[in-house]
């Protein structure tokens, strides 16, 4: 049943290995439009419908595609979108966050990243820090809101915890247009909401500041 | 976030995605599903999965070698090891999930299955049904090569075939059922108990509790044997005054299909 591969070859394995480590890469939700789809509801455990319109307008608005995602992946589509609990949307992002751990691990990119050099000369990607940049930027390039997000996402990080009022003295910045701000740091999860309700940033910014530094 | 992206595109690569983690195409996830194992049967099978630097990597993916090698509790081997099996269901609608149903204050647990998943996959990506890859059927295949070369082609092929027919046994159908069909296929006892242990006992993993919690009115396990084709769930209903027990047959299409393509 095992492959043909010649007797302890390395060479068999690391082709094995690459195959392996290739899938688990495009399983990521910072490389597939659908992985991203479906992680961004679990993270979030249900978003507006007219949030995600906006966002993921051709599975949202296609009457099609939200057919198939709910027969497929167990997505509801009511005023809110979520995923049905135990269907397979739900078991798939959860290997997806197992994954995003995976290539967390330094050590396991290291091992995987020397055997396949020639591959990946700069080294395996970090997907957990790529999913944060891929966040990052959508938020930067939202075309109302983001220019401005951003600049509250940076005090949050300046300050390490700040409340609605500090951030509106601070930033110059309209309540109406300050929620809206946070709403998308919500979507993104990029800020969290503490019991005092001070905003903080969440912890892989925390891990990864460089993230934001670099928009 | 992803401008421009094409939904049937990314859908393609997606499915693509996950056939390719499949056992059949992958050594290293075929491993991972046939744990746990001995050593010496793991340095025979995949020589190329045993050198120093191979063993490094399959124990940061949560694979502990000793005399037996198996996969770590809570490791990344176990999570994909049970993803493996819950692409298997998906891609080959058979996909089980517990649904709550509400009555007036009561609620009731059910188990119903996801059977719309290769025609609706199909119809987003306007494809054809059979286009779509089924990793439960390569594997399948790949499994009834491989029994048909361990214990022959008539004895395998007997005994899943005359399976494949029924859609669920009761009580002591399930032993009349064993005791019939090993006396057709002319299986010796211990020929026939391994027959059954590669291909639909062996480990009985929990999969759901039917009814409510104050009145639960039964258990559903998955039966895993050792090459993990899996057709069997064994159901135990619970009664006022007795237990009730019930195999159903799962897959039966596409092993039906997988052993017309082997055996004939």
């Amino acid at each position: 049943m095992a492959g043909g591969g010649s007797k302890g070859s390395v060479s068999e394995f690391s082709k094995q290995l690459s195959n392996f480590v290739n899938a688990l890469m495009h399983l990521a939700p910072s490389r597939n439009y659908i992985t991203q789809f479906l992680y961004i509801v679990k993270m979030n455990g249900s978003v507006d419908y007219r949030i995600l319109e906006e966002a993921y307008a051709d599975i949202v608005k296609d009457e099609h595609a939200r057919e198939a995602f709910a027969k497929a992946f167990g997505v509801s589509f009511t005023d809110k979108i979520s995923l049905e609990s135990g269907k397979y949307g739900w078991s798939l992002t959860e290997f997806i966050g197992k994954v995003l751990q995976l290539f967390e691990d330094p050590d396991f990119r290291s091992k995987v990243g020397a055997l396949l050099r020639d591959e990946y000369p700069q080294g395996i990607p970090n997907l957990a820090e790529e999913w944060l940049d891929v966040r990052v930027k959508g938020l930067s390039s939202e075309p109302t809101y983001g220019g401005n997000a951003i600049k509250v996402l940076k005090e949050v990080m300046r300050v390490g915890r700040a409340k609605m009022e500090e951030l509106e003295r601070a930033l110059g910045l309209g309540r109406g247009t300050l929620i809206e701000c946070l709403k998308l740091l919500d979507l993104y999860k990029l800020v969290t909401k503490d019991f005092d309700g001070s905003y903080k940033p969440a912890d892989d910014l925390r891990k990864y500041p460089g993230v934001v530094e670099r928009i | 976030m992803n401008e421009g992206a094409n939904v049937k595109e990314h859908m393609f690569n997606l499915i693509n995605v996950l056939a390719n983690l499949s056992p059949s195409r992958s050594i290293i996830s075929q491993l991972i599903l046939l744990l746990p194992e001995d050593l010496a049967v793991v340095e025979h099978s995949y020589p190329e999965a045993t050198s120093p630097d191979a063993k490094g990597i399959l124990e940061g993916l949560g694979v502990k070698f000793g005399d037996k090698v198996e996969r770590i509790k809570d490791g990344f081997a176990e999570a994909i090891h049970k993803h493996i099996h819950k692409t298997f269901d998906w891609l080959d609608d058979e996909y089980l999930y517990m649904e709550r149903i509400h009555y007036g204050y009561h609620v009731h647990d059910v188990v119903n299955k996801m059977s719309e998943v290769r025609s609706s996959l199909a119809k987003l990506m306007d494809v054809h049904i059979d286009s779509i890859p089924n990793p439960y059927l390569e594997w399948a295949k790949l499994v009834l090569k491989k029994l048909s070369t361990l214990y022959g082609k008539g004895k395998t092929f007997g005994f899943l075939k005359a399976l494949l027919v029924r859609d669920s046994f009761k009580d002591k159908d399930w032993q009349l059922f064993l005791n019939e069909v090993r006396t057709r296929i002319g299986a010796d006892p211990a020929e026939f108990e391994e027959i059954l242990r590669s291909t639909v006992i062996g480990e009985s993993e929990h999969l759901y509790r039917k009814g409510t919690s104050r009145h639960p009115e039964g258990d559903i396990y998955l039966e895993h044997a050792k090459y993990h084709l899996d057709p069997l769930l064994y159901v135990m209903y619970r009664y006022e005054s007795r237990i009730d027990h019930e195999y159903i047959v799962r897959h039966k299409e596409t092993l039906t299909k997988a052993l017309e393509e082997v055996f004939t």
